[in-house]
Parts: structure tokens; sequence; C-alpha cells
């Protein structure tokens, strides 16, 4: 077929041109795709976009065929240019840019030939250099979109996580739990937790930590004055130990009983436990109770004051090393369950 | 039609121009056997209306070659042997006191050799550099100026010189603005055993078979006419004088070598050098304008001895050929052409 060198520079235009758009469009769209792809993928992560919402983030990616369109007419040859590749192409006779520029047709067989032989050897479109990174970018899109994201991932990221929440809510059990606490202390507790956890399904987390720590502050401070109660108690335990007279000591084993009462700390004591105390209480007035008595309700007492402790230690609320400290205060070994006391008695260790 | 299109050659024209040349260069390759690239340089050197520098050792013929060529062109030629202690004026010619039928003596002028169509200087350079020197004035302008007088040389003119590597003993290396007058310089090759072969079985004693004119003067003048009219397309052109620019170490498109052995590049001669013996080569090829192709052919002779080499060329081996293919290969429209 007849090739006019009109036609072979068409040809050779458009080629170059489809090579060049090719060449600029894979690595334009792959990487503007990518980087709306990362865009859709950070929106779902991030700000909890729907797909339907974060595919539309992915349309500024149609423009990058278009910028390639426009690099790439600026690298289409001129038509002098054109001829000259041919002609080179062709084998450099010189025939193409010799008409390209006379426009003489006297040697036109010569150019057709040297024609044919240049648009032999034509520039190929590589379309593996569009369908590489194009490729690698539509995927890397499809999964941005399509994947499941975990849910911590997908929305806000939680502010206040739940294991703050559950660590003072424990806290708070194991407080009710070992003492028995004012009732209106322990509404204005529960109420504070609940607002904390309001607070958090809300998506305040500010609030809600302040909240969780105005509550665990509460919480410490019920628990020290628990423990400065015991502290108390146990002095009082020490002192009816330490008392030669057997009323004293019936008196200091009340007010024991009462100061553990009043903190909280006589919670589930034993029914029996109580009721003695109570006829010691009425008793006072009349027959002391018996060194022997008197020895096994503060023993009683104290274990049941180690087991209040104990469990406000277990949950941390206070330093678990004091309480061998408190138990230190008093040996109910002191007690002699023989010894009888009138005026003249001695205190113990005394002379 | 316009001018430029009505003066391009046409195909009758091409042709008429290529055969007469052709048998010219015919009767070269007979002259000197298995050197057609030598021979159609030469003769694209001649048609061109350039001088041409062949160098090569003795005994490979380039004498006999350059005889041929005046023999088949039918011009006139003469051969001066170059030696030390030739004079200037032993190649221009100079003043001689005669008395002439009145008895009246005065200086006249006799012609030296350079009096001619066709000039073998054999062994140029083992004249030493003033002798060279005269024949300056003739190469460039084609004519010659003794005691102020200034004669034309007979058109055509054209100087063929032999030259020795400048390695031999008792050589005077050419200087540049010399050497920058030559249209071509060609190596002349050794031969093959195939060629020495051929030599041994078919010439008596080396000689080479005896030429008659295959050309007159109206047809060498018809030749140089058609050269003349040979296009030359703006975009060859412009590829002539990237390549010369691209010989200069300092110019952006100077490839690596060229940057690192060349010390001066190829001046404007050079590229008016190639544009011209490119017409030729383009006609001898059956061609009314010149290509790519004329120019990668001719670029080599035309410019290899216009570069002047860095001392690293010759520590290196480098040579001008490789420098000048260098700058071809870093062409894109040359470098596929080899």
């Amino acid at each position: 077929m007849a090739v006019t060198l009109d036609q072979g520079v068409s040809a050779l235009r458009r080629r170059t041109f489809g090579v060049a758009w090719v060449r600029r469009a894979g690595p334009l769209c792959g990487w503007t795709l990518g980087g709306c792809a990362a865009a859709a993928l950070l929106a779902r992560g991030g700000l909890g976009w729907e797909r339907p919402q974060a595919a539309w983030l992915l349309a500024p990616a149609l423009l990058a065929p278009i910028a390639a369109l426009v690099l790439a007419r600026r690298e289409r040859p001129s038509a002098a240019q054109a001829a000259t590749w041919l002609d080179v192409r062709s084998g450099g006779s010189g025939f193409v840019v010799t008409e390209q520029e006379l426009g003489s047709t006297a040697w036109s067989p010569r150019t057709e030939v040297a024609l044919q032989a240049a648009l032999a050897r034509l520039p190929r479109v590589q379309l593996s250099a569009l369908a590489r990174p194009l490729g690698l970018a539509l995927a890397f899109a499809a999964l941005a979109l399509w994947i499941e994201l975990p849910r911590e991932v997908v929305g806000p990221p939680p502010a206040v996580s739940a294991a703050a929440l559950e660590r003072v809510e424990e806290r708070l059990e194991t407080l009710q739990d070992a003492l028995a606490l004012d009732p209106e202390l322990e509404r204005e507790l529960e109420e504070r937790l609940e607002a904390a956890k309001a607070d958090s399904e809300a998506g305040h987390p500010e609030s809600t930590y302040e909240a969780l720590d105005q509550l665990d502050e509460r919480i410490e401070q019920a628990a020290q004055e628990a423990e400065l109660a015991a502290q108390q108690a146990l002095a009082q335990l020490g002192s009816a130990a330490n008392e030669a007279q057997l009323a004293k000591a019936q008196q200091a084993l009340q007010d024991a009983a009462q100061t553990m009462g009043a903190a909280g700390l006589a919670k589930d004591l034993p029914e029996e436990l109580e009721r003695e105390l109570a006829q010691a209480a009425q008793s006072l007035a009349g027959e002391p109770l018996s060194s022997a008595e008197l020895a096994r309700l503060a023993q009683e007492l104290k274990g049941a004051l180690d087991g209040r402790m104990g469990k406000l230690a277990g949950g941390r609320l206070i330093d678990p090393s004091k309480l061998g400290k408190l138990g230190e205060k008093l040996s109910l070994e002191d007690f002699d369950d023989e010894h009888e006391c009138d005026e003249e008695c001695k205190q113990p260790g005394g002379t | 039609m316009t001018t430029a299109q009505a003066s391009l050659l046409s195909p009758a024209e091409v042709e008429r121009a290529q055969a007469s040349a052709k048998a010219v260069l015919d009767g070269l390759d007979r002259t000197l056997i298995g050197q057609s690239a030598l021979t159609r340089s030469v003769l694209v050197g001649c048609l061109a209306r350039g001088h041409v520098l062949l160098e090569g050792l003795p005994g490979l013929g380039k004498t006999e070659l350059v005889k041929g060529l005046a023999a088949l062109v039918g011009l006139r030629f003469r051969r001066l042997q170059f030696t030390p202690d030739l004079m200037p004026g032993d190649i221009t010619g100079g003043h001689v006191l005669e008395t002439d039928s009145r008895g009246e003596r005065r200086f006249v002028f006799h012609e030296g050799p350079v009096f001619t169509n066709v000039l073998l200087a054999d062994e140029i350079n083992r004249a030493s550099p003033k002798t060279q020197s005269a024949l300056l004035e003739a190469m460039a302008e084609r004519r010659v100026t003794v005691l102020g007088e200034t004669r034309a040389l007979p058109s055509p003119f054209f100087v063929l010189a032999t030259q020795n590597p400048i390695e031999l003993e008792g050589t005077y290396p050419l200087p540049e603005a010399q050497l920058d007058r030559f249209l071509f310089k060609v190596e002349v090759p050794p031969v093959s055993s195939e060629t020495l072969e051929t030599i041994l079985t078919t010439r008596r004693a080396g000689r080479p078979p005896e030429h008659t004119a295959v050309l007159d003067e109206e047809r060498l003048s018809a030749i140089y006419a058609a050269i003349e009219r040979v296009h030359l397309a703006p975009a060859v052109a412009n590829a002539i004088a990237r390549l010369v620019a691209a010989t200069h170490p300092g110019a952006s498109g100077a490839p690596d070598k060229v940057k690192q052995y060349v010390r001066h590049g190829a001046s404007p001669r050079g590229a008016i050098a190639i544009g011209e013996a490119a017409r030729a080569h383009a006609l001898l090829a059956g061609k009314p304008a010149v290509g790519f192709q004329d120019v990668h052919a001719v670029a080599v002779p035309a410019l290899v001895h216009r570069l002047v080499l860095d001392y690293r060329a010759r520590l290196d081996g480098v040579r001008g050929t490789d420098l000048v293919r260098a700058v071809l290969a870093s062409l894109p429209e040359t470098a596929e052409l080899g």
C-alpha cells in the first residue's frame, strides 16, 4: 500500500503520542490512584467514613490520564521532527527530510520506500508500562475500599479504654465488698461511675477521665479512712489488752467495736459475735466479762478487722505492706486468762 | 513549483552524474585492489573540490592511486616529491632572468609544479615546515603570490598529499593550520593476503593497469554542477552543526571521551567540509539530497585531522577516529547508522 509523507508523519506522531501517553500515564495514574486510595483508607480508618463516602476520594485519580494527555501532547514531534525521525529510521537517505522540506514529488518512489522501512520500525507502545503501576494501584484501591477494618480502627480511636473503666469499677466493688459503706457515700460513688460510663459512651474522653480520676480518689479516700479507723480500733483493742481492770478493758473492747462499726469495718460480723458484743455492752454497768471472754471477743474482732483490711489490701486500695504493721500493734497473747485484776493490779510488764 | 523544488536534481540528472562518477570509481578500484573504501573517500574528496591527505606506510599504493585518479579524470597531473631540502620556490616557481628575442633581459616567471590540476605532494611531511606552508595559500585560495604578484591556479585544482606516519624518522608534523585545509585525511590500511595474492597473479612487477580518461572537462564540470545542486536539508545541516559542536570538549553535547581526550575540537571549516563532502557522497550514491548516512560516511575522514588531542589520548592509545565515532554515536541522527 502506498504511503505518502503526510501519512507517514501522521502515523509517527500518533504513535509517539500514544507511547508518550502510556509512559506518562502509567506512573502518574499509579501514584495518583495510590495516593487517593491511601486517603480513602485513612478516611475509613481514622474518620470512620463509610465505603461509598470514601470511594469519592478516588475521584481525583481520574484527572491523572488527562494530565498525562497534556504532557504527552507536548512530546508529540513536529512535522519536521517526525520527518527526521522517519528518515533516520529508514537508513538516513535524506529522501524523507528533503521531501518534507521541499514538497517535491520527483523522488516520491524512493521516499515511499524509505517511509515503508521507517514505518515498520515505529516505536512500540509498551502497555506493561501502564498496566503494572495501574494494576498495583487498582489492587490497592480495591483493598482500601473493600477490606473489613477492625472495630477499634473504625471510628474515632477510643478516648477512654474499657480497661480504665473496668479498673475503677473493680476498685469500687472491692471497697463495697470490704466495707459497709455509708449509703449516701455508696450512692455518690455509684453515680460517679455511671456518669463516667455515660461520658465514655458519648465520646467525651476528657470528662470521662476526669470523672474516673475523681471517683478513684474518692474510693482511695474511703479506703484510707477505713485504714485509719482500723488502726484506731486496733489501738483500742490494744488498750483493752493492756488494761488491768476488766471493766476498763471491756470498755475499750466496746470502743473498738464501735470504731469498727462507724468505719464500716464491722461488715459481715458473725451474728454470734454481734450478739455477744451487744450483751457485753449491756453488761458494762453490771457484771463484767471474764478475761477469757474478753480475749476471745478481742480475738474475733481482730480477725474480722484483718479480714476487712485484707480485702482492701487485695484490691490494692491500701498498701499491703502496712497490714503487717497493723498486726504488730496488738498481740492478744498479752491477755492472761487466769489474771484477776484488783485495785493493786499492776500493768503488764510492770514490777 | 518553488525555486527550491526546481533546483532539486531530477532522477535523470542524478543518474548521469552518478554514472560518470562511478566510471572513475571503477577505474580507481582497478588501480588499487581491495581498497574500495579508500578509493571512494579519495573520489568524494576530489568531487567536493577538496584536498586529500593520505596517510600510510610506504608501498601501499598511495602514489599509484593519485596517478590513476588524474589519468581517469583527464586532468593535468604533477608529482612533487617532498624532501627536507625542498624550498618554497620549488613548489610555486620563481622569476628567472632571461634574454628575449630582441636581446632585452628581464625576469620571467616560471611556474612551479603547483600550477596543475592535480598535485601529488608525495611524502609531504618530509619537507620543512617553511616549505609545507608554501602550499597554504595555494590550497586555501587556489592562487599563488610570488614577489607580490598573485597568479591563479588552474581550475580545478586539488592537492593529494601523502604522508608517512609521523612517528617515522625524519618527518615534520604538519601544522594544524595546514591540516585544516585538507578536506579529508584518509588512512591507507594495509592490504589483506587475498589482495596481495591478486596483485601477484594479475600484475607483473606490481604495475597497475594503464588508464585512459573516462571523463573530459565538460563531463567533470557537469558533475561539479550537479554536486552544487545536491540539496542539504535543514535537518541534516542541523545534525552536521551539532556533530561538529560536539567535538569540542566544552560543549554540552560532547561525549565523555571527547571531554577527556580532546583539547580543541573541529573548526567551522570542518562543518563546511562535511557538508561539501556529503553532497559528493550523496551524488555518488545516486541521491539528489544529502542524508544522514552521507554525513555518517564522511564524518571520520573530514574531522579526524581537525581534532587536537590531549596527551592523555596518546597515553591511552585513543585515536582521533575513535573520538569521531564516539561523537557520531552520541547523536540521535547518526547513532543507528554505524
